[in-house]
């Protein structure tokens, strides 16, 4: 069975200009012990889809429509208490700024116990914190470190922290909201390592939500292209280095630099993202698109199979291969 | 650093503030009408009574011998001497205490219930209806005098309803204490002796005259205490450990109480402290409107007595009484949270 | 000639009619700003509004409740109360104005001094700062008022001094975090001197955060000189004034003439809340609270 289906995912902010569209219309799927690299820039919705997966988006946000199967069930339909029990034992999260997701006033193995007697509440405390102790073991942390504070930890070992947090509930799925981003080369080169070895050892599946390519290259299976709250391109990590379809894409991977090239000066894409405060017809990127043409601003296009097992939305591949 | 440094440190720190307080208190009083016996007794006086008065109070030696003789008094817990009855002031103003002590504490109390309350309601229904509701009831108190209040009540549950009385701290006998493992004990808080003594009528007659009194003070403090609350609820609530415990599945009376009320609360009990200090001050314009004989009449009759040694010993005994809550409040703070002790 | 006034007053007409756009705190600047006007302007044409006048004894019977010919019912001397109320703001507001001008001009400096320089005077000001903040409020004022004896400026004085350690901190520790920030530096590499950086760079980016503190000082010094007012330290006995009038209205009431005490009450709330409602409304539309 498909471990995770999302149907016509929508996400929307009441803000003071008006209803700002964050996530229109997102499907995708993920299998078992698959990771999927959802890539984008900033502000384009990859974050609020990673809390909604959670049902977890903030107000004034709130999922306006759309479905989210997880193991089968509809986690939009199910009361609070079923939620609840889902998160964490189902699918947890780790997030961006490892510094500001521990509670500064609780002890590290606090956090632990508290996780685990949230959803066995007879648990007993030093099993609890032995279980602890030797996830940490594994991810790198002395077991001596859950008596400390949080502030008196570095920006790795925090990170780590919380990937020992989500993950001693046995989960089956691990959402990484820019897990590395604020995180310095060399840390972030071994969480994920890290992560990549909890993939194998753990049999987990991954969302992996980042602007990086460079990342998602090394440790996801599928790659989905985000862009103004939606979902432009989506297949294998493979095919989509080796043949991108979307435009904005491609001009994605040609923003890497590289060593080898001749040219001096770095590439960029002019323009800037869209606000999405705004209804925009047609396709979000049409403003930014080299390849722009007339049904671009008027008709959104369907992300749909252009290839087997390889999706795109974009007009230039309308009426069969371009 | 350690707890125990840490309230070595803080303590250490409110000496030279405490003796700044005195000293301005002092400069004030002293210094800045030019003679305060003077200005006391008026210009009609014989001037040799008056030279013989200044001289007993200790008035007629230079400014620098004055203050030096005032702080040795003040560490021997000497206020001075009154003008108008030549007393020293430091047994009145003790006497006095106890009733400005428990309209504090009940209007305190009244503050923070109220305060808090809405405050934590307010914040998890950001930008409904009842938190805009909530927040313009606190603008408003905000902007009401303490005392109109006070009157307000008095108007409508005293005068209109007859239920409540409209001053005075009891009506049958004043309750005189109890006792405690064979030692007697009568503090001069009416709540406490009667409860000591045993007698459930006086505790009633005391309780039912704290009520308006400390509800008048305490609404007109619960403001900041609401304000407080509601925003640092926002500001913990947004948190992204908030959302990262929801997401480990914890339940969300556990994220609203162990993270959202512990967190955001710990500067709430730094507004106590801070409140405190405006407490006594609304408790000075409380204590006229309802007859209250506590420190705040004590100075409202030396202003009309012209009283300015008795001025000058109530305050003074004010500041420090601040400076010492201020010094436990944060010793509490530093203790339950471990980010302050640098 | 008339194009210049034109040019000037549209702007700022504009600017009140954009203030809604900034949500709930805008609407509250606005509706702040209203009362605050309305009760200005009615002070100052007092003497011409005024059904009676409002010192005159015995224009109606003694604590007459309130009729057509007397709106708001007369106090024990006879005196009728819709037009003191009408009048007797002025002192109110005089010493509120005067008490703010005094802590603006005096508590912003210091601030901003102290903010900027070395320990060696940032110390001291620091410390007596500290001391006074921590006082009860009322107290000192009373304290202060106690001693200086009546009048406008004594009791402005006394007020003053109460609140300069607000503007004190705030703009101190304003000053603290902007001195770091890079476009401090750029001007210190152009060449700018300190009273340069003071005045024309810093200075300007702390004005909204005074403003707000401008607004609940006025309302509180409005409070605050009721309170003084109602325990005798108020200035002149014999003109028209709220405080006073609560004053009296207290033996009054335990009469049952409620009117004397409540209207006076209500004026007092109508323009602290005016403030109130202004400094709480900019401190949203200066802070807004960005959920994302």
């Amino acid at each position: 069975m498909t471990l995770l289906k999302v149907q016509g995912l929508n996400v929307s902010y009441k803000t003071m200009k008006g209803e700002l569209k964050a996530v229109q219309g997102v499907d995708f799927e993920l299998e078992q012990e698959e990771t999927l690299g959802i890539v984008g820039e900033s502000a384009c919705g990859k974050s609020t889809l990673g809390l909604a997966l959670l049902n977890l988006v903030p107000p004034p946000g709130r999922v306006t429509d759309g479905r989210i199967f997880l193991e089968g069930e509809d986690i939009l339909s199910l009361d609070n208490e079923r939620l609840r029990r889902t998160r964490g034992k189902v699918v947890s999260m780790i997030f961006q700024d490892p510094m500001t997701s521990l509670n500064p006033v609780k002890k590290i193995g606090e956090h632990f116990v508290e996780a685990i007697r949230a959803h066995n509440p007879r648990a007993r405390r030093g099993e609890a914190l032995e279980k602890a102790g030797k996830i940490l073991g594994e991810l790198g942390i002395s077991p001596d470190r859950m008596a400390d504070y949080p502030h008196q930890l570095s920006g790795g070992m925090k990170q780590r922290i919380m990937i020992g947090l989500s993950l001693i509930l046995d989960p089956k799925l691990l959402i990484a909201d820019e897990p590395t981003t604020s995180l310095d080369v060399v840390i972030e080169a071994q969480i994920l390592d890290l992560l990549r070895q909890l993939k194998s050892s753990l049999n987990l599946s991954m969302i992996l939500i980042t602007h990086n390519l460079g990342i998602v290259a090394e440790v996801a299976d599928k790659i989905a292209i985000m862009y103004g709250g939606e979902i432009y391109e989506l297949a294998e990590t493979k095919t989509i280095f080796k043949k991108p379809l979307f435009p904005y894409t491609q001009l994605l991977l040609k923003l890497v630099p590289n060593i080898a090239s001749e040219s001096t000066s770095l590439e960029w894409i002019p323009g800037s993202p869209p606000d999405l405060s705004y209804a925009i017809s047609g396709c979000k990127f049409a403003a930014r698109c080299p390849f722009v043409f007339d049904p671009c601003r008027k008709e959104r296009p369907s992300l749909r199979d252009i290839e087997p097992g390889h999706r795109a939305a974009c007009h230039l591949y309308d009426g069969g291969r371009k | 650093m350690s707890l125990k440094s840490f309230i070595v440190t803080r303590t250490l720190l409110t000496i030279p503030t405490v003796l700044l307080l005195v000293t301005i208190v002092f400069l004030i009083v002293r210094v800045l009408p030019g003679d305060p016996a003077l200005l006391h007794f008026g210009k009609q006086v014989n001037p040799k009574a008056l030279a013989e008065v200044r001289h007993s109070l200790g008035l007629d030696v230079p400014i620098y011998v004055q203050y030096y003789n005032y702080i040795i008094g003040l560490f021997h817990g000497n206020l001075g001497i009154a003008f108008s009855n030549e007393e020293p002031v430091t047994p009145q103003v003790l006497s006095a205490l106890p009733a400005t002590l428990e309209l504090s504490i009940g209007s305190m109390i009244v503050a923070v219930l109220v305060g808090v309350v809405l405050g934590v309601r307010s914040s998890r229904r950001y930008g409904s209806l009842e938190d805009k509701i909530i927040r313009t009831f606190g603008a408003i108190v905000y902007s009401i005098p303490v005392f109109f209040l006070g009157l307000i009540f008095i108007a409508v549950f005293a005068i209109a309803f007859h239920i409540l009385p409209s001053g005075g701290r009891y009506s049958l006998l004043i309750p005189t204490g109890g006792t405690f493992f064979g030692v007697h004990i009568q503090t001069g808080l009416y709540t406490v002796d009667s409860l000591l003594a045993g007698n459930l009528g006086e505790f009633v007659d005391a309780v039912w005259h704290l009520i308006l009194p400390c509800t008048a003070l305490g609404l007109y403090i619960s403001a900041v205490f609401l304000r407080i609350t509601r925003s640092n609820m926002l500001e913990t609530l947004g948190q992204e450990y908030v959302t990262a415990a929801r997401a480990r599945g914890l339940k969300e009376r556990t994220v609203l109480y162990s993270y959202g009320l512990r967190n955001g609360l710990l500067p709430v009990l730094t507004i106590m402290g801070l409140e405190f200090a405006g407490l006594l001050g609304g408790a000075i314009l409380t204590e006229t409107t309802f007859a209250w004989n506590g420190i705040g009449t004590y100075i409202v009759t030396a202003i009309t007595d012209r009283d300015y040694i008795a001025i000058q010993g109530a305050v003074v005994f004010f500041g420090i009484l601040v400076a010492v809550v201020s010094l436990v409040v944060d010793i509490l703070y530093a203790y339950l949270d471990p980010r302050i002790r640098y | 000639m008339k194009k210049e006034s034109d040019s000037r007053i549209r702007p700022a007409i504009n600017f009140f009619f954009t203030l809604p756009k900034f949500g709930t705190g805008g609407v509250m600047v606005v509706i702040g700003a209203a009362i605050v006007i309305i009760l200005v302007a009615m002070t100052i044409l007092s003497p011409f509004i005024t059904p009676h006048s409002p010192i005159q004894l015995s224009v109606g019977p003694a604590d007459a409740a309130p009729s057509l010919s007397f709106p708001m019912g007369t106090n024990r001397l006879g005196q009728d109360i819709f037009s003191r109320m009408i009048a007797g703001g002025s002192t109110m507001m005089e010493v509120a104005g005067l008490a703010v001008a005094i802590c603006f001009l005096i508590g912003v400096p210091l601030g901003l001094l102290a903010g900027y320089s070395r320990r060696l005077i940032d110390g001291p000001l620091s410390l007596l700062m500290d001391s006074l903040y921590a006082f009860p409020g009322l107290v000192l004022a009373i304290a202060i008022a106690a001693v200086l004896g009546r009048g406008v400026v004594n009791l402005a004085i006394a007020i003053a001094v109460v609140y300069i350690p607000t503007y004190f901190r705030v703009i101190r520790s304003q000053v603290l975090t902007m001195k770091e920030m890079p476009f401090v530096e750029a001007v210190k590499v152009e060449g700018g001197g300190t009273l340069n950086i003071l005045f024309r760079q810093i200075f300007p980016n702390v004005l909204p955060s005074v403003a707000v503190i401008a607004s609940i000082n006025v309302a509180d010094a409005v409070i605050t000189e009721a309170g003084l007012t109602y325990i005798g330290l108020g200035v002149n006995a014999a003109l028209p004034d709220w405080g006073f009038d609560i004053y009296y209205g207290y033996q009054s009431l335990l009469a049952g003439a409620w009117w004397t005490m409540l209207f006076p009450g209500l004026m007092v709330v109508l323009l602290a809340g005016g403030f109130t409602f202004i400094g709480e409304g900019l401190s949203e539309v200066l802070n807004p609270r960005l959920r994302r």
